[in-house]
Formats: C-alpha cells, sequence, structure tokens
C-alpha cells in the first residue's frame, strides 16, 4: 500500500513540473520554413527552400552554395555586404538558400537526398531565375563539391566559379585524406559528447537528429583550425539526414566513397577561382593545389591566417579576391 | 518548482534497484560483489559498482549500484549512476532466466548544453550457468524518461531562443546481444557485446556495445 502510494505521489509530483517535448519546432533548434511562414522561402521540385534574393533582378544571377552538406548559408551572408566600397551586389544578383533538407530548408527522407536530386534542384534554380542563362557559381567547402559536381554535369549553364576550401572532388581523394580530416579517437571528448549524448534523448526525428548532430559538428575536424568561442562561424540548423544520406549517395556498399565529381570537368572552358586559408591543414593548400589542374582554367589564391571559416573570419581578404576575379567578368559584361 | 520536480524524481527513483549481470551459479543469498568494468556504451565509460544478493519473494535476488565516468572529460561531467536489482526467474537446471530493473541518472556537459537526465532500464537475460563460466542472451531498453537542459551561451549565440527546462518522454534505447563470463580463481571475467537501436529504430552513432568487467566476491 504504501510502495503504491509512493508511485502515485511521485507520477503526481511529476506532472507539476513544467515540461516541454524535445519534438516541438522551436524549442531546441530554429523551425524550418515549414513551421514558419515568416522565414523567405522558395518551392522547387516539391520542396521548399529557404531561400533569398539579394540585389537587381536585372543583373546576372550568382548562386552561393552552402558547405556540409546538410549545413546552411548564414555564415556565407556577409559575401553580400558592402566592404571597402564593393558589393557583389553592384554587379550581380545574389541567391542564397539551404539546399534541400539542410538548414531551415523543409526536412526530407533518404530517397530525395540524393546527388542526382541535388543537381535537379540547382538546375530547376538556375532556370528559374537565369532561364537560358549561365551562371556564377560560389561555394564553401561541400558547396564547392556540389558546384563542381553541377559544372561536370551541365558545362554549359555555369559562366565561372569561386570555390573557397573546396572538398575533395574524388571519392578516391576523400577516403585517402579521411583519417587526416576526422579526429576519432575514441578518447576524445567531443566524440564521447556527441555518442553520451543518447542518454538523454533518442534522435527520432529531424529535430532530435539535428539537435545531436550539432553537438558534434563544431569540433570533428580539428585540422580546420576554424574560430571557436563567441566569433565563431555562424549557422542556424543542421540538417542531419541531408548530411548522412547524401554523403551514403557518394560510397559503394562497402561505405568507401566511390564518387567523382570531374569526369566531363576539361569540358568546362569558364574561369575558377580556388580560396584556400592558409591555416586550413587538410582541405587548404595541400588540397587546392592538388585539385586544382583538374579543371582547366583555375588560380589558387591563398589567405594569411584563414582556416576552413576562412568567408567568415577573414570576409574582407576573400572579397577582395573575388572582386579582383570578377573585375574581367564584370568589364567584359556579366553575360 | 524545482523541489517538486526533485521530489519526483526521487520518488520515482527510490522505487527500484539494479545490479550489473554476474554468473548467476557462483552467488548465494548473503554474498556481495564489487567490479570495475570499461564500456563502449554509448560512449567510452569506466564504471564501479557493488551489489549485494539476496533472497525476496523466495527467489535469489541482487540489490546494488553503479557510478560510471565518461573518457575525454577532464571535470567529471559526463557521468552516470545507477541504482537496481536482479531477480532469478526461472531456473532448470543450468539454464536461467533474470530480469532486472534500474533507474539512473546521467549527467553530461558539451558545447551545446548542461544536462541531466532520469532514466529507466528494463531488461531480461537467458542462458546457461555453469560455476566456471556462463553465457546467456541479452535484451533491455533503457528509457530517457525526463532530461533538464541548460544551454549554454555559445549554444544561444548560434539559436537565441533555445529554451532551456524539463523535457519529458526523450526517447530511447533498445539493445540485444550476448553475455559470457568465465571465473578466474575467486574474480570473474565478463564480456557483454550487442547492438543497439533508438526507440524508434534508428541507428546510433555508435550501433554496439561493448563491456569488459571484472568482478570480485566476497
Amino acid at each position: 500500500m504504501g510502495a503504491r502510494w509512493l508511485v502515485v505521489a511521485g507520477a503526481v509530483a511529476l506532472a507539476a513540473c513544467e515540461t516541454m517535448t524535445m519534438s516541438e519546432p522551436g524549442n531546441l533548434v530554429p523551425r524550418t520554413v515549414m513551421e514558419d511562414s515568416s522565414l523567405p522561402s522558395i518551392t522547387i521540385n516539391g520542396t521548399r527552400l529557404h531561400a533569398e534574393l539579394r540585389g537587381d533582378p536585372a543583373k546576372p544571377l550568382l548562386v552561393v552554395l552552402h558547405g556540409g552538406p546538410g549545413a546552411d548559408y548564414r555564415s556565407l551572408l556577409p559575401l553580400a555586404e558592402r566592404i571597402d566600397g564593393y558589393s557583389l551586389t553592384d554587379h550581380y544578383r545574389i541567391l542564397f538558400w539551404d539546399q534541400r533538407g539542410a538548414g531551415l530548408s523543409q526536412r526530407h527522407e533518404k530517397d530525395v537526398l540524393t546527388i542526382d536530386q541535388y543537381d535537379a534542384d540547382l538546375l530547376a534554380l538556375v532556370d528559374r531565375f537565369a532561364p537560358g542563362q549561365r551562371v556564377t557559381l560560389l561555394g564553401q567547402s561541400w558547396g564547392g563539391m556540389y558546384g563542381t559536381s553541377f559544372i561536370n554535369r551541365h558545362p554549359e549553364r555555369v559562366r565561372e566559379a569561386i570555390f573557397i576550401e573546396s572538398g575533395p572532388l574524388r571519392g578516391s581523394t576523400y577516403e585517402r585524406i579521411k583519417g587526416d580530416l576526422f579526429d576519432l579517437n575514441l578518447l576524445r571528448e567531443w566524440l564521447n559528447d556527441f555518442a553520451w549524448s543518447a542518454q538523454f534523448f533518442s534522435a527520432d526525428d529531424h529535430v532530435r537528429l539535428d539537435y545531436q548532430l550539432t553537438i558534434g559538428a563544431r569540433d570533428h575536424q580539428p585540422r580546420n583550425n576554424s574560430r571557436r568561442g563567441p566569433s565563431a562561424e555562424p549557422a542556424w540548423r543542421n540538417g542531419a539526414k541531408a548530411a548522412r544520406y547524401l554523403q551514403e549517395d557518394g560510397q559503394d556498399a562497402a561505405g568507401k566513397f566511390n564518387y567523382d565529381f570531374t569526369t566531363n570537368l576539361q569540358a568546362f572552358t569558364g574561369r575558377v577561382l580556388l580560396i584556400a586559408g592558409a591555416r586550413s591543414e587538410v582541405l587548404g593548400v595541400p588540397l587546392q593545389e592538388e585539385q586544382r589542374p583538374l579543371y582547366r582554367n583555375a588560380a589558387l589564391k591563398v589567405v594569411p591566417g584563414g582556416g576552413h571559416d576562412v568567408h567568415w573570419t577573414h570576409t574582407a581578404q576573400v572579397m577582395a579576391e573575388i572582386r579582383a576575379f570578377l573585375a574581367a567578368s564584370v568589364a567584359g559584361g556579366a553575360q | 518548482m524545482k523541489r517538486t520536480c526533485l521530489v519526483a524524481v526521487l520518488l520515482l527513483v527510490g522505487q527500484r534497484d539494479l545490479s550489473a549481470q554476474w554468473n548467476l551459479a557462483r552467488v548465494q543469498p548473503g554474498d556481495a560483489r564489487m567490479h570495475i568494468s570499461m564500456a563502449v556504451d554509448p560512449a567510452v565509460i569506466t564504471s564501479v559498482g557493488y551489489g549485494r544478493f539476496t533472497t525476496l519473494f523466495g527467489a535469489t535476488t541482487s540489490l546494488g549500484f553503479e557510478v560510471g565516468v565518461v573518457a575525454g572529460d577532464a571535470e567529471l561531467g559526463d557521468y552516470r549512476v545507477r541504482l537496481g536489482g536482479e531477480v532469478q526467474l526461472v531456473r532448470r537446471g543450468a539454464f536461467r532466466v533474470a530480469a532486472s530493473a534500474a533507474f539512473m541518472t546521467r549527467g553530461t556537459s558539451n558545447w551545446v548544453f548542461r544536462a541531466v537526465n532520469f532514466g529507466s532500464d528494463f531488461g531480461a537475460t537467458a542462458g546457461v550457468y555453469r560455476r566456471g563460466w556462463f553465457v546467456a542472451g541479452e535484451v533491455g531498453f533503457d528509457k530517457a524518461i525526463i532530461t533538464h537542459l541548460k544551454h549554454t551561451q555559445e549554444y544561444r549565440d548560434q539559436y537565441y531562443d533555445a529554451k532551456d527546462g524539463w523535457y519529458l518522454n526523450n526517447g530511447g534505447t533498445g539493445r540485444l546481444g550476448i553475455i559470457t563470463g568465465r571465473a578466474v580463481g575467486g574474480a570473474e571475467l565478463l564480456l557483454r557485446a550487442g547492438i543497439a537501436r533508438t526507440q524508434g529504430g534508428e541507428a546510433l552513432a555508435v550501433p554496439a556495445y561493448l563491456t569488459i568487467g571484472l568482478g570480485f566476491g566476497f
């Protein structure tokens, strides 16, 4: 009888606590465009993307491709600001967007989180906002890989490209460097924090998956030498399933990366600017030097003091390189 | 309100106990056992525990506790404390079936949040137990009942509106595996391994668990 009373009393007291639900949109991670109608969005190919356009609609289109896969464009927004009297919007209309299943865009399941679907999404955006025209691509990290994959498939739709700290363009390269890139020491705090979080909640829906990924996202690539603390690269929200399934789509049945975004790259005659942070040990100068010849017409610029997040920490220097690179296009008329 | 929550949790924790799984053929009511273990479950965790065996409703039952600290954390902010028990339900020769129940509190501190959780673990084992060795299969479910989150300033710099407080019904982790042990003198070596899935059937970041333990009876 006493034990029964204790159970009832415990349950009543527990019910008196002001409890919340992790899966409720907005509690742990920001709402996506599906839950917050005030966010700017575009609907294409059956998905609603968090997206915004900056600049004059009459100007040629520059499409920004964020990193990840699964991250968002928040840290790339300063590239649209006026720096040293220059803004990309002086000459371009800029499209910022969170890729399918990423950032604040609509969430999806595995069947539509593929490289083919991502290619179709980018092509649909280009067709909608620059029909019949060539566009300029600006990608960071995975965004550089994504942009290169698009060039590889549609060289006729791209005028030029700027890729900042692009990831490996071939699966074989990824396989070779991943041991240097990821810190998978079992005794590392970040890895144990990430794994231990499963004791507090199980990642059974998009909110909890995205939240859990955030725990591991900051420190899993220490040799990127990205900034930490209050002025670290900002992000809205990770898309865990996009991150997972896009990577899986580039792997064979044994889990080895086997994608190749360079099979037709020599068909692209436009110019490419590669930008590396001097302090980015794995994805920086060594990788960009190695990958530069894969494009017919690419130049590499190195920003001193920058890590993998060089676009965020050294925005002015990055913009100066982009401005110099684009000057030729602007002088000749971007179209 | 905080006091109300604490009372609620203590009332629930006080209902049951836990112990680790050891060779049921080597224990009798009145025995006690200490153990140390290292595990990947789901992080790398080192634990010590104590259990005492008694007879409850005619069945051999163990009551005990275990304290574990997760690797890689200099401030000991990642921990687990388990209280619980195990009762032997069936004995047919060397074949035995046992059920366990545990309540636990867990803490963590990472760059996104500090958290404390109160959860339960229910499991069952069935296998062959002889004095020199045993091997058994196990199934179990670890429920993360209620979790208190307090977000860090670094995460608020990313998402200012993240909500601190108590979160209820946060899912859980199911497991399926084997346990085997071998007597070495007065001690007992234990190996436990298996696979784990979330309540919704998703793979965990670390989809398997492995424990190596050493127990001493007295």
